[in-house]
């Protein structure tokens, strides 16, 4: 096959045994690659209710067609199963080498079932599948984890979890290439609960190409539009840092748990300080022409000799300007912290943010936080509340809920100002300034998360708290990340590429041809369908009180909330859903859904004509 | 005569280099069969030289050559025409003795290790340069 390894590799945990299926044609146009093809056996596989650390979980990691090439930004891998923070399907995506690698070892995907008896890791070299002991692993940082891993199978890419993965914690990350993260819904705590330390991967099967003749000058024409584009420099510069300035202009970038009052010096959080400040170095993920990886070194203060890759935007936001923190090198230090845990670092600021007001009206008490004072801008109750989740002690339990879960458990109506949807949090966009995203968070199929379809460009041009207009805005990205995130392409290829350009690019890897209107609707209907089968719908298609009733106290963005029932009804009919947000049966014959409707009707689920 | 110049300060490790070196020869995708090597050290110290990241290897056209030394039938020639070391692919009996003497590690054993191949800057328009898009590789003419 062209761009296609054409074999998914099938590794049971609990009796060691590996398979490999042969990937159909027929599938690999209706969903590409990378989350199409996991939704697509994920809705197969996975019956409703099972436990996302039981063993009967699934984990789907998958490549793209078109990873291994040269294109430009075609480095990326999705994880796709069901979350234990939100019991919903979840997907999530990293960079670096891994995903090239998988494919050099001659797979689009792996699927990962069951569950060990103790502490592995799973090697795949060419042909072969091995699972060895990692007990001696099992407590130690991705860090660790990871030079471990380079030292002893040398050529190798990995990814791994941390000691908060193996410890269940509900927002546990993946991390590779020493601090990539594929960061949100629990995926390290689903591998942590199949006793799955790490996976390394190497092979030297090339990937092949349709067009052969003409495919390096075509390429040739593709990277003179990336680096003529007139903002890459920038992004090369400063990486999302960028970001920075524009949401604390507009009002955009949380601060102290999505309050929205102003904090003063966050300008020490902007993306000038930070190049100078840190960033020793500028890294490419693999076939990336926009390295916007930066590594940073912490070189004054407490954390003095802290090494991370970053502190990226969203990091600085939850971490930072959400927990009234504005030293970067603290941002630093405490993003560095939760990448040896292998925690998401925007939940965890979200969580902490919270657990933070909820201190300071006398929800929690220092007799909860360990005799720390846990205001808003206190650095030591930061470090202190990351090394609690990461080792499950004290207030770590708790907070290790998210802060749905913890508002629970707190009671006294603080859920009013638990940032989340479907028990994710909400990331650094607070929706109220960028009313879209406050769309995006509540039909998110993962539980907020703005990266199924970040709308800060989009919205501009609409007004960013304006209604009007956002409904099909969200809809229209949400289906283009189903494409990004299938081939699988960063959402930085915007940087000279357009959906034509990637459309041909993958044509011309593949030889077959794709109808991409299909094919997104096709992927988002059927996560919707996993969740619908799960128990949610539109009561869960929510954003919390302080979002839709609390105005905006200040700056630009000034008496906004964000009226989500009017933007729902007309989303859903966008969709092809009814009113309660179930997709009618015409909607699923549309998109080649016929096979799942029977299923679902068979469940005793009705569903509109 | 040509030469590669690799500047490890300013290489970011995307490796698209080993991609298009791959595809320019063998018409795939596969970094195993570059003739340049990017070798990428992350997991960085904070005293870290920022030349050690992410490093690029390329083939130093040496003279004297260790490679052609190695080489017990005298495959590796100097080609006055491109100004370079070049492996005549009939008399190479895959032996790799040049692989084990290259100090540099630019030597790739192919056909299932029976024949040797090294960098031949695309005779002239290398297309590593031509595609880093850092500005990290040039040709030294």
């Amino acid at each position: 096959m062209n761009g296609y390894c054409g074999s998914i590799i099938r590794v049971d945990l609990t009796n060691g045994s590996v398979n490999e299926d042969p990937l159909s044609l027929n599938q690999a146009k209706a969903f590409i690659g990378g989350r199409g093809l996991s939704i697509s056996h994920l809705f197969k596989e996975l019956p409703p209710s099972v436990d996302p650390l039981g063993k009967e979980n699934r984990v789907y990691i998958f490549s793209g067609p078109i990873c291994g090439t040269a294109i430009p930004y075609s480095s990326r891998y999705t994880l796709v199963t069901k979350s234990p923070l939100t019991k919903t399907y979840t997907r999530t995506l990293s960079g670096g080498q891994f995903s090239a690698a998988l494919k050099y070892a001659g797979y689009d995907g792996l699927i990962i079932e069951g569950k060990a008896q103790q502490p592995c890791y799973l090697v795949l070299e060419g042909n072969q599948a091995k699972l060895l002991d990692a007990s001696h692993l099992w407590g130690m940082t991705s860090r660790i984890t990871e030079d471990w891993l380079r030292r002893n199978h040398p050529g190798f890419e990995s990814l791994c979890i941390g000691p908060a993965g193996e410890k269940g914690v509900a927002f546990a990350c993946v991390l590779n290439n020493w601090g990539r993260a594929a960061g949100r819904g629990g995926v390290g705590a689903v591998l942590g609960s199949k006793n799955l330390k790490a996976i390394c991967v190497s092979g030297k099967n090339g990937v092949q190409v349709a067009k052969k003749e003409t495919f390096l000058s075509t390429l040739k024409d593709v990277y003179k539009q990336v680096n003529a584009h007139p903002q890459i420099q920038e992004r090369i510069r400063v990486g999302t840092t960028m970001t920075v300035k524009a949401t604390h202009e507009t009002g955009i970038i949380p601060i102290r748990n999505y309050s929205g009052r102003p904090l003063a010096g966050a300008e020490n959080l902007y993306s000038d300080v930070f190049r100078k400040q840190l960033v020793v170095h500028d890294e490419s993920c693999f076939s990336c022409p926009l390295p916007c990886g930066k590594m940073s070194v912490v070189r004054s203060g407490k954390y003095k000799g802290a090494v991370v890759q970053g502190p990226q935007f969203e990091t600085i936001g939850m971490l930072g300007s959400n927990c009234g923190i504005t030293d970067l090198n603290i941002v630093a230090f405490a993003n560095s912290l939760c990448n040896d845990y292998g925690l998401d670092t925007i939940e965890t600021g979200n969580v902490i943010a919270f657990a933070m007001e909820c201190y300071e009206r006398g929800f929690l008490t220092s007799q909860d936080t360990g005799g720390i004072a846990f205001n808003f801008g206190n650095q030591d109750a930061l470090i202190h509340a990351i090394e609690a989740i990461g080792t499950q002690t004290g207030i770590g339990k708790l907070l290790a809920l998210g802060a749905a879960g913890a508002a629970k458990e707190i009671g006294q109506n603080s859920d009013t100002f638990a940032m989340a949807t479907k028990g994710q949090g909400f990331a650094s966009f607070d929706p109220r300034a960028l009313v879209g995203m406050g769309l995006i968070y509540a039909t998110a199929p993962t539980g907020a998360n703005h990266s199924t379809g970040p709308t800060f460009g989009g919205e501009k041009p609409l007004g960013l708290t304006a209604h009007d207009g956002k409904p099909q805005l969200v809809m229209d990205n949400q289906n283009n990340y189903c494409f990004l995130d299938s081939l699988v392409m960063c959402a930085f290829s915007r940087y000279g590429l357009d959906n034509s350009l990637r459309l041909r690019l993958l044509e011309d890897v593949t030889g077959l041809k794709y109808d991409l209107d299909q094919i997104t609707n096709r992927i988002f209907t059927l996560e919707r369908l996993f969740n619908l089968r799960e128990g949610f719908g539109r009561a869960h298609d929510s954003l919390p009180w302080r979002s839709r009733n609390e105005p905006m106290p200040s700056g630009p963005a000034q008496g906004s909330t964000v009226k989500i029932d009017r933007m729902l009804d007309e989303y859903y009919a966008l969709r092809g859903w009814d009113s309660k947000g179930v997709p009618t049966k015409s909607c699923l014959k549309r998109y080649g859904l016929e096979e799942q409707l029977q299923e679902l009707q068979q469940m005793g689920l009705s569903l509109a004509d | 005569m040509y030469r590669l110049i690799a500047d490890a300060n300013l290489c970011s490790g995307c490796r698209i280099c080993e991609l298009v070196c791959s595809f320019h020869h063998y018409q795939e995708f596969n970094p195993s069969l570059g003739r340049i090597r990017i070798e990428i050290n992350r997991g960085i110290k904070p005293d870290t030289r920022t030349d050690q990241i992410d490093v690029p290897h390329v083939c130093q056209q040496c003279s004297p050559a260790l490679c052609a030394e190695a080489c017990s039938v005298e495959a590796i020639y100097w080609d006055p025409q491109y100004q370079l070391l070049r492996i005549d692919k009939e008399l190479c009996i895959g032996c790799g003795l040049c692989e084990e003497h290259c100090p540099h590690d630019m030597i790739r054993m192919v056909n299932d290790g029976q024949l040797a191949q090294k960098c031949d800057m695309c005779l002239g328009e290398p297309q590593c340069v031509s595609f880093c898009p850092r500005d990290a590789l040039q040709l030294d003419k």
